[in-house]
């Protein structure tokens, strides 16, 4: 008994201090964080670039393509103000570079003439061990765009796959349909720890019957797996309801519920609202009904972006103004009469 | 005075269902389990209630509602106040500390963390802003049953109907409406709990409630604002009854047969899941009475919907075989983080047990987690839905109740075998 407490306790310390090993910072290196959605996106190009129209921005990208799999993208880049700089793990499908939009990770860079950053690939949902290729975009004013000076892959080594386990889990306030999951070093977690499972099982089968060998390595691989899980699930309800309660925030709806609880208390007459916003803003507004953007006294804006010729209402230009504007970039408009002949 | 009318309908709920649970189940059902199960079974019967009135073309208000219960109160009371409770004969199990504190830790965390954000965050799933909360609103302020405004008309009503009693009696309240249905999760499981307890022993249930709780999309979901959740409670509750009733009292079938018709009252996938399983698991052991009532109780909605020239499901049917979805629905369930690791557990434990016992196969509730996983299989691989396969809107969800069924029904087997194999 005492032989296997002591080859367990070795065990954890190697696992403990490859884990440590590979929490190590890389040079250069910064935190990124998760982008999924396109409203968060644009929350952020928002908050970035406050005083700038939408149509004043523009973006450029790079393809990182390498034989081998890596952790990083070393990214050079100049830059005569603030930019958003967004990296995503990629594939090429038909020699075009296929990725999935929720696995974007982004950061704001400072202004700088010649800087290098790395940028954690490993960090994303969709990285694994055989990532092979990225694409990293610069966000900025179309007048004085920020530059790419390199680009390069780097690999940090397998071992520092480890801290995926790290990455939270992470959902959608407004839809859970499923749950990404944790990976080490690429593979996923759940079947890490089934192989594990299946392993303790017939060990433990050497001591008691095949039924409590399996019932046992089956709920200790529920049970850690759930310890894992349940770090997140406190931290992120935490977050969502300091977010609430202290900014009237939430996930991705950003200032959007905030402005519904505006519109119950306040006197605006008749509403419409722009993009993907109609849900919410008709469910806070009911039994007043949602009207048409043109005929409105007051339209709601997801992120309010002035355009030339009035604001950004989805994919078309409105001619309104922009009347109030929320923390996360979400405001009110009204529209513009068009002017006397 | 909003909360005061929420609590008023809640008890309302809570009495009514209580009195039913008396009168239909076993009388080895102990107290807390009937008072506990009274909730769920309180929010069929107001559900059948709003039905009811529509039919009637009657308004759905607070008086012609109070109405309507009481009535209901006064044919349930003489049936339950028959049945005494027998002396509680129910077995003394000693829970090793260790095991309560885990089990506990691993029950609390979701629970709370669910109930915080409930009744701290406003609803924010887009589905409740469409088809769930926002219907319910509809209702509240049209007095009926609203189906030409309604995102999803033929979507049933027991969610709506529930979120409808806490607030029926003032001004629409979005924290009541979220705190009534947090209040169904919340009594479903100590409810599935209690009556796990009361006929496999107080280790089988906190084992079995951990289980459940720590499949993570469960977690989630107990947060509230879709209709998934409750379905997977009715449909526990239901095969928990199914397996009690092994011990030769038909009365766990006819309780079992509310929470299959509660199921179908709660979601369209109520049906296919819950119902039909339910039906073709007691029609094959012969118990034809309690099969045909749940089919009588859950009836009526889908009557409602068809007569209405209205589709029994808002998503379009065109058949044929989707290979390239079989990749996408193994990766869900196995490497994922839906299920966690529940899926290689019950490889394990599963394996293990048909390895040594084939008559495992006829545990009613591993046929029933079984016959739902090939109905949603069925569905997500057979039919136009694999886009919401491949594009992961709505499979994990629709997976919830086959794996949560197929997690208790190994557990159960599992204990019934304990040691022996």
């Amino acid at each position: 008994m005492r032989r296997i407490w002591s080859i367990g306790g070795l065990a954890a310390l190697v696992v403990l201090g490859l884990c440590w090993w590979s929490l190590r910072p890389v040079p250069g290196e910064i935190r990124m964080a998760a982008m999924p959605t396109t409203t968060q996106l644009d929350a952020l190009l928002r908050k970035t670039f406050p005083d700038a129209p939408y149509d004043a921005l523009a973006e450029t990208h790079k393809n990182v393509d390498v034989e081998h799999g890596f952790t990083h993208v070393r990214m050079r880049y100049r830059s005569a103000g603030p930019s958003l700089a967004v990296v995503v793990p990629a594939s090429v499908v038909n020699d075009r570079y296929a990725f999935n939009t929720l696995h974007r990770l982004a950061v704001v860079l400072p202004a700088a003439a010649d800087a290098t950053v790395m940028l954690p690939v490993l960090d994303s949902q969709g990285w694994s061990g055989g990532t092979r290729q990225a694409v990293v975009w610069l966000y900025g004013p179309r007048n004085s765009m920020p530059q790419f000076v390199d680009v390069s892959a780097e690999d940090s080594g397998v071992l520092s796959g480890l801290r995926q386990i790290l990455v939270p889990e992470s959902w959608t306030i407004a839809s859970v349909n499923f749950l990404y999951g944790y990976k080490a070093m690429g593979v996923s977690l759940a079947l890490l720890i089934g192989i594990a499972m299946v392993l303790v099982a017939a060990w433990l089968s050497r001591r008691t019957t095949m039924l409590v060998a399996a019932c046992t390595a089956a709920l200790a691989g529920i049970a850690v797996y759930d310890a894992r899980f349940a770090i997140d699930l406190v931290r992120g309800t935490a977050t969502d309801i300091a977010a609430w309660h202290t900014g009237k925030t939430l996930g991705e709806y950003g200032d959007l519920l905030h402005i519904g609880e505006d519109l119950t208390n306040g006197k605006y007459g008749s509403i419409a609202t722009c993009g993907n916003a109609d849900a919410p803003i008709r469910y806070a507004i009911f039994p007043q009904p949602l009207v048409a953007p043109g005929s409105a006294d007051v339209i709601v804006l997801p992120t309010a972006w002035t355009m030339q010729g009035g604001v950004l209402c989805g994919d078309t230009t409105l001619a309104a103004e922009i009347t109030k504007t929320y923390p996360e970039g979400g405001g009110l408009a009204t529209p513009v009469p068009p002017p006397a002949r | 005075m909003t909360a005061l009318f929420a609590c008023i309908g809640i008890i309302i709920l809570f009495a009514e269902g209580a009195l039913v649970v008396t009168a239909v189940a076993p009388r080895t059902l102990s107290r807390a389990a009937r008072l506990a199960l009274g909730y769920p079974t309180g929010a069929l019967g107001n559900a059948m209630m709003m039905a009811g009135l529509h039919i009637a073309g009657l308004p759905v208000t607070a008086g012609t509602l109070l109405i309507a219960h009481g009535a209901l109160m006064l044919i349930a009371f003489p049936l339950a106040w028959r049945w005494k409770l027998a002396p509680q004969e129910r077995m003394k199990e000693a829970v090793p500390r260790w095991l309560k504190a885990a089990c506990g830790t691993v029950i609390a965390v979701p629970l709370i963390a669910g109930s915080l954000s409930a009744m701290l965050l406003p609803t924010h799933e887009w589905d409740a802003f469409t088809n769930w909360t926002m219907r319910a609103q509809q209702i509240h302020e049209a007095h009926a049953i609203v189906f030409e405004e309604a995102a999803k008309p033929q979507y049933p009503v027991l969610v709506h109907g529930t979120q409808l009693a806490a607030t029926i009696g003032g001004p629409w309240s979005d924290t009541a409406a979220n705190a009534a249905t947090l209040l169904l999760t919340l009594t479903s499981l100590l409810g599935l709990g209690l009556l796990l307890r009361d006929t496999r022993g107080a280790k089988t249930a906190l084992i079995t409630l951990s289980a459940l709780l720590a499949i993570p999309l469960v977690a989630v979901h107990v947060r509230q604002g879709l209709a998934d959740i409750h379905v997977v409670e009715y449909g526990l509750l239901a095969a928990a009854c199914l397996a009690a009733s092994s011990d030769g009292n038909r009365r766990w079938l006819a309780l079992g047969a509310i929470f299959t018709a509660a199921a179908a009252w709660t979601k369209l996938d109520g049906l296919y899941v819950v119902l039909a399983p339910w039906c073709a698991l007691l029609l094959l052991r012969k118990f034809r009475m309690e099969a045909i009532a749940a089919v009588v109780l859950a009836a009526p909605w889908p009557i409602i919907v068809l007569m209405r020239g209205l589709p029994l499901s808002p998503h379009g049917a065109s058949f044929g075989f989707h290979p390239e979805g079989v990749g996408v629905a193994l990766c869900a369930v196995f490497l994922e983080g839906s299920f966690g690791v529940h899926a290689w557990a019950m490889l394990l434990v599963g394996g293990t047990l048909i390895a040594a016992d084939k008559r495992v196969w006829k545990e009613p509730l591993l046929q029933w987690g079984m016959l739902s996983l090939l109905v949603v299989l069925a569905t997500y691989l057979g039919t136009a839905d694999i886009e919401r396969l491949t594009t992961m809107t709505a499979f994990g969800r629709t997976m919830l109740l086959p794996m949560a069924m197929l997690t208790v029904g190994l557990l159960l087997a599992a204990k019934d075998r304990w040691e022996k194999i």
